[in-house]
């Protein structure tokens, strides 16, 4: 071997050097293109190649599984808390949206009527007779809530009157119940009537305009307001709009339906009038 | 000794009065059914008094009512009715009739249907509300009502087993 390099060891040398020139002045000259020995090479590696990188895949999955399981499963409680979280805080700003909805319309409620003190409370439940209609709600006389306070929404409509106090509950009677009577106004003529609860309709969630003077005219979708006779209730509140007017099977007397326009199955937030000015 | 299983006994009674208290108030007002709300407190009263005796039905139909009030703002129809129920289950299964569940269905039967009707009478007598309405609600709050013997029919009896 060491004479074969003594003899043609220059010459070998010099054939590396000139093969080396000549790719080095292709490869220059192909401008980025792969040179025929280059393409040759990768052609017979490329099998090579991939199934070295399909081994290297599953020798990193293995060790993936191995040892990175546990810090995955760590790091997937982790995201399902913090998911958890933003629900729980989507959840949160939905709720807190629709209470400072019902609060800025509590606000123009209490532009409109500045002599209203108000006190806003939540339903805690809802009465489980089916011969009333009453709920209790989350605050009483420790708050200065009184017998017969009047209840509102917060767009001003009627809910109904406190007819118990406790020190940290009342019960209110809703105005389908069938023992409200309120004083009542069909807003178009400004006749005087009384709004009824009726049994019948109670449980479809109206109530009746009765004691309509002899000739008053009613029409559908006419306005019932409050009178405010009595001290209770004060004069202006919306009791509902008439959905079903007309005359009594006897053709005597006129009959209304009112169907009241605070959503009394939807309410979940309440506010009581605890005093407002008398209007004579 | 005896004293001592008399309360417990007793706890036991009043955690069944604010258990079914508890679901009848909070759980089956929000699940009507046929348009009613069931009475469960009365059946529980009744159940007490058939299997217990009618002491123990006229006590806890005492505690049963003044809760049946609070809840409805009724007072004081619940509480007197509702001992009389107890009582009067008590002297059914005492004097005429065998403690099993049919009987204890007859009575709730009765019973539900005597406090629907007190519940009825001054819709029926005072205002003007057709009787027919009146019945069907009456009927339909007693057979929703009637569905919860079965399971308190159990409870009960395994309550009223236990020796003073």
């Amino acid at each position: 071997m060491r004479e074969f390099l003594k003899k043609k060891g220059l010459a070998i040398a010099a054939a590396a050097l000139a093969v080396a020139i000549i790719l080095g002045i292709a490869t220059h000259t192909l401008g980025g293109s792969s040179d025929f020995i280059s393409n040759a090479v990768n052609t017979v590696m490329r099998p090579v190649g991939s199934g070295v990188a399909v081994i290297a895949e599953f020798l990193e999955g293995i060790y993936g599984y191995m040892f990175e399981y546990d810090r995955l499963k760590t790091e997937n409680e982790d995201l399902k808390a913090k998911i958890a979280d933003m629900e729980q805080q989507i959840r949160d700003s939905a709720a807190a949206n629709e209470e400072n909805k019902r609060l800025r319309k509590l606000l123009e409620l209490r532009e409109k009527r500045s002599d209203f003190e108000l006190e806003s409370a939540t339903i805690n439940s809802w009465g489980s007779s089916n011969w009333s209609s009453t709920f209790t709600i989350s605050k009483g006389s420790n708050f200065g809530i009184e017998l017969f306070d009047c209840v509102v929404t917060e767009h001003g409509y009627l809910v109904g009157q406190v007819i118990k106090v406790g020190p940290t509950t009342a019960t209110v009677r809703t105005i389908v119940d069938t023992n409200l009577n309120v004083g009542a106004l069909i807003e178009r003529t400004g006749i005087s009537a009384v709004a009824s609860g009726d049994f019948e309709k109670m449980r479809e969630g109206k109530l009746k305009l009765t004691f309509i003077p002899d000739g008053a005219e009613i029409l559908n979708g006419d306005t019932i307001l409050t009178s405010g006779r009595g001290e209770s209730i004060p004069k202006g509140l919306v009791i509902g709009r008439v959905t079903d007017a007309g005359l009594d099977p006897s053709a005597l007397t006129q009959y209304a339906v009112i169907t009241p326009s605070a959503a009394l199955n939807e309410l979940s937030q309440v506010f009581v009038i605890k005093s407002f000015d008398i209007v004579e | 000794m005896q004293n001592k299983r008399f309360f417990i006994k007793l706890g036991l009674h009043a955690l069944l009065l604010v258990v079914v208290y508890i679901l009848q108030h909070f759980v089956f007002s929000r699940i009507p059914l046929w348009g009613v709300k069931p009475l469960i407190l009365p059946v529980a009263v009744i159940g007490i008094g058939f299997f217990g005796g009618s002491v123990w039905g006229g006590v806890f139909g005492i505690f049963a009512g003044i809760l049946c009030d609070v809840a409805f703002v009724t007072a004081p129809l619940f509480t007197i009715a509702l001992p009389v129920v107890g009582v009067g289950s008590g002297l059914l299964s005492e004097y005429a009739l065998l403690k099993n569940l049919l009987s204890y269905l007859i009575t709730s039967l009765l019973g539900l249907f005597l406090i629907s009707f007190l519940q009825m009478f001054p819709f029926l007598f005072f205002r003007d509300v057709e009787p027919s309405i009146l019945l069907r609600i009456a009927a339909l709050q007693t057979a929703y009502s009637l569905l919860f013997v079965f399971p308190l029919y159990l409870p009960v009896r395994r309550l009223s087993r236990r020796r003073r």
